[in-house]
């Protein structure tokens, strides 16, 4: 029996011995940089899902992206770590208390490890309170850890199933419900969904694949002068870490400093309609399922603009967005010969013009 | 003995001394596994350095949890700590059978650069393959002997040296055109063999990076990983040979791709509108048919796995592995509170063995469908397109139900296993696009491979399908001869270990006509039969639906 608690009490000395390699270094994966950029801009996109080969870099790529997240500001000693700021999305205790303390915390990245039991994923019952009071605790699980920040599973496709569907029902509906070992508790968990795996290892069941708002392919450059630049940087970081970050650190600002502007400028970024019929049309050609797809779109080519510092969002935004929105949500028949990709960029060929 | 003289092996030994995590680790034939670990633990001058960890090990003992028994005597929680944490030096036997939690944690200790690990498998065991998340990461594959030749001296003297020592831009240029140019899949491993160059210079001594130290990390660590140079397999064994630099250029000359052998026949994939469930019907209708035919069940199932969905609590006297249901174990001792305390003076809980229950938990039993396709000559070219069309619907219905495929394919001389079991459903497309055929019809040789997958499947607790086309007509005996009279004799023979195993299994027929040899294979077999008459794809169809039927009713 193993619980949330115990876990951190082992592990906590193991963790990040060394300081993390910088997001803006990481040479060539331009695309998944920056859909990660855009979920910070808007969460609400919803996840994102990076399928590629061993050793493309995409789980480092997820540890530095959570190194570089602005920090948020939270509720002090709350285990959900609540925003002060919003009390209508806040945990019982939370939403009960008259004065609530505040304190600045980095923003939650949790990994989710493939074998991890329901206990710790979901919570469990307090065994320190249950043997020595008698007492009938919560103890709260990952996705408590995970709320207002990032869950992040590598080999998502190898997720176990049940895990799985727990999954499902927590991302769609933002709140963790236990209902065990006669315990009834229901709290906070929003977080966006970041998966990873690799596509040789097996497929992701469709119902989970349609959850991530985008979906993208990595791969290797499959350059000499791509691998003497990454091989290069990662060796001077393992050399001197320390060094290696200070390098970057004016990069890593700048950067973390957009993805601020981005947040505060979302609002105001104006999507017409004739932008919205346009994705709509685009996602009516390729058949997408649902309005999924085409929510995403549009809140992913309106975090773009806003990333971008524009106004409003134009038609290139859209064309930019629309692989990794809909990419993942053609699947009809799993034996179709032609990629999604292909399907898709002849679509914007014809609907969207050259 | 001067450096030049060193085994692959003794190089390692004395890397892994020097660099520790920051080189992960090393894949270790089981022969070679005791005196590598000599090796490095002089290197280190740490007696029992490694610890050496059983395959079975657990995610908790290596991320610690709570220590039960001290928590019952002392009535608060007591945590043993994770062996991640106290001792990340780790040699691990049968390092295959580690289960994918431990796997994962190591991975990621990996990726931290917090763990060496030593993985032992072994070499001779086609069936010992490393989960490949693990394999991809450790540089280093031992199979030679290692000498006890690094003293505990002269690694920390080059320790002391290995933080200045340079590498020369030009040598990482040329290690990752190296790496591409024989397919390499992930720079990781360039990155390895640069910081391994490093550490070679650092025990000779050297302050900067020369080509011979280029030379020995590429072969050390890229030499086992090249996809197109099987040239460079060879070399890992000759020690005394001075090996060519490969990172000389000429090598890169004469690294092209091997032209695929797959060529041989292009056959484009008819689509054949199986019924849909194909293997739903499969599964439940010959499991039944089965057990009824079987008495004596071959294997007995797994009664609680260790993940899955709770399905109860059972009593439990000893915990050994399982998880204890708390709930229930605070419940029935419970009402024995009032009792206990009287007895032995005592203010806390009392919870006693007898109290424990232990969680039922349901493991899903997934389905993996072997298919065994006679590629031959005589399996007329037309069929064996419409055989891979069948293959691929049935595939297309695996996929939806997440159970898992391998293909074995039979030719020529001998049968092949072309995809181990696996889940994805890009690798079994492609594997089965790549099928070549023609030549003769080794019928034996193809029942006896997909036979000891489907025993190694269940033995993994898995419910093997067997789906064989053919036409029943063998005429390649197991050892590669041409003769139709022995060929059929060891056919029946390998037809016959499926009945008795009591495997569920279906046999298509390919031939255009129905086949006596095929339906009397697939009577020894009990397995149902199917023939595939000349006719379109939703002719095919039906007899299979109909068998379907009969099979499940």
């Amino acid at each position: 029996m193993v619980t949330a608690k115990s876990k951190q009490k082992a592990s906590a000395p193991t963790t990040r011995h060394k300081s993390v390699f910088p997001f803006s270094a990481i040479a060539g994966q331009q695309d998944l940089k920056t859909c990660l950029v855009l979920t910070a801009v808007d969460p609400s996109i919803g996840g994102l899902l990076a399928m590629g080969d061993r050793g493309t870099g995409k789980s480092t790529t997820v540890r530095a992206f959570a190194a570089l997240l602005p920090q948020i500001k939270a509720v002090r000693d709350c285990v959900y770590q609540c925003d002060p700021a919003s009390p209508q999305s806040a945990c019982d205790a939370c939403r009960s208390a008259t004065v609530l303390k505040s304190t600045t915390i980095n923003v939650p990245v949790v990994d989710l490890p493939l074998g991890a039991t329901e206990d710790r994923v979901a919570g469990a019952l307090d065994l320190e309170r249950a043997l020595s009071r008698g007492e009938k605790v919560f103890e709260p699980g990952l996705l408590a850890k995970a709320n207002r920040g990032y869950l992040y599973i590598d080999e998502v496709n190898l997720l176990e199933d049940h895990l799985v569907d727990l999954l499902l029902d927590v991302a769609a509906s933002g709140e963790n419900l236990f209902e065990r070992e006669g315990l009834s508790v229901r709290h906070p968990a929003r977080f966006v969904l970041i998966g990873s795996g690799n596509p040789e290892e097996g497929e992701l069941r469709p119902q989970l694949l349609d959850r991530f708002g985008l979906s993208l392919e990595v791969k290797t450059p499959q350059d000499v002068a791509s691998w003497v630049e990454i091989v290069k940087r990662r060796d001077a970081y393992e050399r001197d870490p320390n060094g290696f970050y200070g390098q970057w650190e004016a990069e890593e600002k700048k950067l973390r400093q957009r993805i601020q502007a981005g947040r505060s400028k979302l609002p105001e970024v104006i999507v017409t309609d004739a932008i919205q019929e346009q994705a709509a049309a685009l996602c009516l050609a390729l058949k997408t399922d649902g309005l999924r797809g085409q929510l995403t779109l549009i809140r992913s080519a309106r975090a773009f603009a806003a990333f971008e510092k524009q106004k409003s969002v134009t038609l290139s935004h859209i064309k930019r967005m629309a692989l990794p929105s809909l990419r993942h949500r053609l699947r009809r028949n799993p034996l179709e010969e032609t990629g999604s990709s292909v399907r898709i960029e002849r679509a914007i060929a014809d609907v969207l013009g050259p | 003995m001067t450096t030049e003289d060193l085994t692959d092996a003794t190089w390692v030994a004395g890397l892994l001394g020097l660099c520790g995590a920051d080189l992960c680790g090393a894949l270790v034939a089981e022969g070679a596994a005791q005196r590598f670990a000599q090796a490095y633990e002089q290197a280190t001058g740490v007696a029992n350095a490694l610890r050496i960890v059983p395959s079975s090990i657990s995610a908790d003992t290596l991320t610690g949890a709570i220590d039960l028994a001290t928590t019952l005597a002392f009535g608060k929680p007591v945590y043993a700590a994770g062996l991640l944490s106290t001792h990340p030096r780790l040699a691990v036997r049968r390092a295959e059978r580690l289960d994918t939690s431990c796997v994962s944690l190591m991975a990621q200790a990996l990726d931290r650069q917090a763990l060496l690990l030593l993985a032992v498998i072994n070499p001779h065991d086609p069936e010992a393959a490393l989960s490949p998340k693990l394999e991809a990461r450790l540089p280093f594959r031992i199979e030679d002997h290692a000498e006890p030749y690094w003293s505990q001296a002269r690694v920390e003297q080059a320790m002391r040296i290995l933080p200045a020592i340079e590498i020369d831009g030009k040598w990482i240029s040329e290690l990752c055109s190296v790496a591409l140019s024989i397919g390499i899949e992930s720079p990781r491993s360039v990155l390895q063999a640069v910081a391994t160059a490093r550490g070679v210079a650092a025990l000779k001594g050297l302050k900067q990076v020369d080509d011979v130290c280029v030379s020995l990390a590429a072969r050390l660590v890229l030499a086992h990983r090249a996809l197109y140079v099987p040239q460079a397999e060879q070399k890992q064994e000759q020690d005394e040979v001075q090996p060519t630099p490969p990172s000389d250029g000429e090598k890169a000359e004469s690294d092209s791709p091997p032209k695929p052998a797959d060529a041989e026949v292009i056959l484009e994939a008819i689509k054949a509108a199986l019924p849909h469930d194909i293997l739903q019907l499969l599964g439940d209708g010959l499991g039944k048919t089965q057990a009824g035919r079987n008495a004596k069940s071959t294997l007995p199932r797994k009664q609680s796995g260790k993940r899955g969905r709770r399905i109860g609590n059972r009593r439990a006297s000893s915990l050994s592995g399982q998880r204890l249901d708390i709930l229930a174990t605070l419940r029935n001792a419970a009402p024995w509170q009032p009792l206990r305390r009287k007895l032995g003076g005592s203010t806390r809980l009392v919870v006693t063995r007898d109290d424990f229950r232990v969680l039922r938990i349901k493991q899903r039993n997934e389905a993996t469908a072997i298919f065994a396709v006679d590629a031959s000559g005589s399996t007329a070219f037309q069929r064996l397109a419409e055989a891979k069309g069948a293959v691929e619907s049935i595939l297309a219905e695996c996929y939806v139900r997440r159970d898992r495929v391998a293909l074995v394919a039979f030719r020529s001389k001998k049968a092949e296993l072309l995809l181990s079991p696996t889940r994805s459903l890009e690798r079994a497309k492609r594997a089965l696009a790549s099928l070549p055929g023609g030549g003769g019809t080794p019928l034996a040789s193809g029942l006896d491979e997909a036979f000891a997958l489907a025993v190694n499947v269940r033995r993994g607790g898995g419910n093997p399908i067997v789906i064989v086309l053919t036409d029943g007509r063998g005429n390649v005996t197991r050892s590669g001869e041409g003769n139709k009279v022995k060929a059929l004799e060891e056919s029946q023979g390998a037809a016959r270990l499926f009945a008795v195993e009591g495997f569920n299994s279906m046999l298509i027929d390919v031939s255009p006509e129905p086949q006596k040899s095929a339906r009397s294979l697939a009577a020894t077999m009990h397995a149902t039969y199917l023939p595939m008459p000349r006719a379109s794809a939703t002719d095919i169809a039906r007899p299979i639906s109909r068998a379907m039927q009969a099979a499940s009713g």
